[in-house]
């Protein structure tokens, strides 16, 4: 087990700096240069060009992406030239919002989906199956921005039970729980669209690798021993749906930084979805590598929570 | 039920809903197992032998297939009427069942203690080291090596062979008066079959089982069963002592069967087979299911089921012409 995590951490290694080479490459290669919005207009084309020169923008690749990767190392990721702020501090403030979303919606999704998915398929074809699916369906087909759309003309217009966009009520100026009370106010229209979209698929999917459990041969040979229906579905059964389930969250934890784009721009929501695309609008070269850097991280640590979860529930893969 | 009889089946009948219409996978079959006898099935795949042991431990997917008939009498119950709370006492405790696939018949996340464990402390509630010490026990009396250690290992790490061997001191962990053993060698080794049969045998003897034995492998029945029932399409077409059914097979399917052994004495002759295809489940001709590939087939044959008739003490045939 323990060389099985150290293997994985190795491996971590080349792919970490395959990935950031791949990345700094392919927005330094993108044509035009990101310095020009910020000098003044009024300066000669061969100052500006001595300018450029003296920040290295000249210097070939391999250098400055070791210049850039050894600032991030210490913690410092560039200047954003839209914001004119440094990018760790735009970042940091739209990485609360999203996570904020995001977490909320991972937990509540799994604890919505995958006991739903696992009743589903214990009373197959029962009402509560053909009900589950029809909404795992809806979920699957419908746009989030359409659902988003949806959701806010029934909850925030027409019944006005909630805020129709933004993070907080603007001129309120709350403090303390009541501010908390009204960030959870603003979030509850955003976190309902995108766990209905979340859930739908990881309840399919607890649902279909629940029933392949349910008919193999082991369940069987649990049932003819004589255990209750009890243990032969929720030990025997479901120990060994949740391998893949277990994985298949863990890898989407990935997902949790990117944001989502199209609900964050329908609630106004100032998160990572929306500041990358608009970073990439902006050409803030510094602030589009920092987040691309950021989810890189981010995704190789979760691809290795997956691993490291993966052999602990089976053990097929511990003792290889 | 007869006092020497462990297990009487009457009117057996199962069927399976499919699309394309209701299939009747053991059509009204009858027989009776006696104290200490091994009663061999045999007959080719989806003449409805496993079914039927599947049935009478009421393991078949109730969306599916559903079993019905007079009774299955046990000892002094019909499994056909418990309750699910009662047949899962019997099950496992009083009738085990061995399974042809040993690769797949055991969990792979759970470790061989745990998995021998659970029927012990379901019926005979043991626990802790108690149950522990009885798991390494029954590993040995299967004759698994270093069986303090294997208690602890997971399937995978296992043979074939060795897993067949867990799975036999699974269903004797609570000393079940009745054995169903649905193919348990079929899918091992011919070496490794046979020490697991001589296994068996070893096992039967001692704790004096009755036993259900179930293989379209006619050598093994020669080596293992007293009586035996030959199945063809869903029915049983021949009850027959096991010398009689090597000295003299009555029904035209059971002598074919034999034909269709390779032999090691004959070389250089081509296998023989019995011409034509089994009848479709779907489609089932009114008269004998076999009629359509039978040397002996008549007139009659075609229009009527023959009964089941005795030519022989303990020897009944399904056959107008036998």
């Amino acid at each position: 087990m323990f060389q099985y995590v150290v293997k994985r951490l190795l491996i971590l290694i080349p792919v970490f700096f395959g990935i950031t080479i791949i990345i700094f490459t392919l927005i330094h290669i993108m044509p035009g240069d990101p310095y020009s919005t910020m000098m003044d207009p009024g300066l000669s084309a061969a100052d500006k060009e001595q300018m450029l020169e003296a920040i290295g923008y000249y210097d070939p690749l391999p250098v400055q992406y070791v210049r850039w990767l050894s600032r991030a190392f210490a913690g410092d990721l560039g200047y954003s030239t839209h914001y004119l702020q440094p990018v760790t501090t735009v970042i940091g403030e739209k990485l609360g919002n999203t996570l904020l979303l995001s977490v909320s919606v991972l937990i509540l999704s799994v604890l919505l989906a995958v006991p739903l998915g696992v009743i589903s398929a214990v009373r197959q074809y029962s009402a509560l199956d053909y009900f589950a699916t029809i909404l795992a369906f809806i979920g699957i087909s419908i746009p989030s921005f359409f659902l988003a759309l949806g959701v806010l003309k029934i909850f925030a217009f027409d019944l006005g039970w909630f805020p129709i966009s933004g993070l907080r009520t603007i001129g309120a100026n709350y403090t303390g729980l009541r501010a908390l009370l009204d960030l959870a106010h603003h979030a509850v229209l955003p976190i309902l669209v995108l766990t209905v979209i979340q859930m739908a698929s990881l309840m399919r999917y607890t649902r279909s690798s629940m029933l392949e459990a349910i008919q193999m041969d082991y369940t069987r040979t649990a049932r003819a021993k004589g255990l209750s229906e009890h243990t032969v579905i929720y030990k025997h059964a479901l120990r060994n749906s949740m391998i893949s389930v277990t994985t298949l969250i863990t890898i989407s934890l990935g997902n949790l930084l990117s944001g989502a784009v199209l609900t964050e721009t329908v609630f106004g929501w100032p998160g990572m979805g929306t500041l990358m695309y608009q970073a990439i609008g902006n050409r803030d070269y510094s602030l589009v590598t920092a987040c691309a850097l950021l989810l890189t991280v981010f995704i190789l640590l979760s691809n290795l929570l997956a691993d490291i979860l993966y052999a602990v529930v089976d053990p097929r893969i511990r003792y290889q | 039920m007869q006092e020497n009889n462990i297990l009487e089946v009457s009117g057996l009948t199962t069927e399976f809903h499919t699309l394309s219409g209701t299939v009747r996978a053991v059509n009204n079959v009858s027989f009776s197992l006696r104290k200490g006898e091994t009663l061999g099935i045999v007959g080719e795949s989806g003449c409805g032998k496993s079914v039927t042991a599947l049935s009478i431990m009421r393991l078949l997917d109730r969306r599916f297939g559903h079993a019905y008939g007079e009774y299955i009498r046990f000892q002094d119950q019909d499994l056909l009427t418990l309750s699910d709370k009662q047949i899962q006492n019997v099950r496992g405790n009083e009738i085990a069942m061995i399974f042809q696939e040993p690769m797949t018949a055991l969990n792979p996340v759970f470790s061989i203690g745990n998995q021998i464990g659970e029927a012990l402390e379901k019926h005979l509630g043991l626990r802790g080291r108690e149950k522990k010490q009885r798991c390494i026990e029954l590993l040995r009396s299967v004759n698994i090596p270093r069986p303090e250690k294997i208690v602890t290992e997971y399937p995978h790490q296992l043979s074939g062979g060795m897993r067949q061997r867990v799975m036999i001191a699974m269903a004797l962990s609570c000393h079940p008066c009745l054995l169903i053993a649905d193919e348990p060698t079929t899918a091992l080794d011919v070496t490794i079959q046979a020490q697991i049969l001589e296994l068996l045998q070893r096992i039967i003897r001692e704790q004096a089982m009755s036993v259900m034995f179930i293989t379209h492998d006619l050598g093994v029945i020669a080596e293992m069963a007293d009586r035996v029932i030959v199945m063809y399409a869903g029915r049983i077409m021949e009850v027959v002592p096991v010398r009689e059914l090597f000295a003299a097979p009555a029904h035209p399917y059971t002598i074919g069967l034999l034909h269709s052994r390779p032999s090691l004495v004959a070389k250089g002759h081509k296998l023989t087979c019995i011409p034509g295809m089994v009848p479709s489940l779907l489609d089932m001709p009114p008269g004998c299911p076999f009629a359509d590939r039978c040397p002996r087939a008549e007139a009659d044959c075609r229009s009527s089921l023959p009964e089941l008739r005795e030519i022989a003490p303990g020897h009944a045939v399904r056959c107008f012409h036998a």
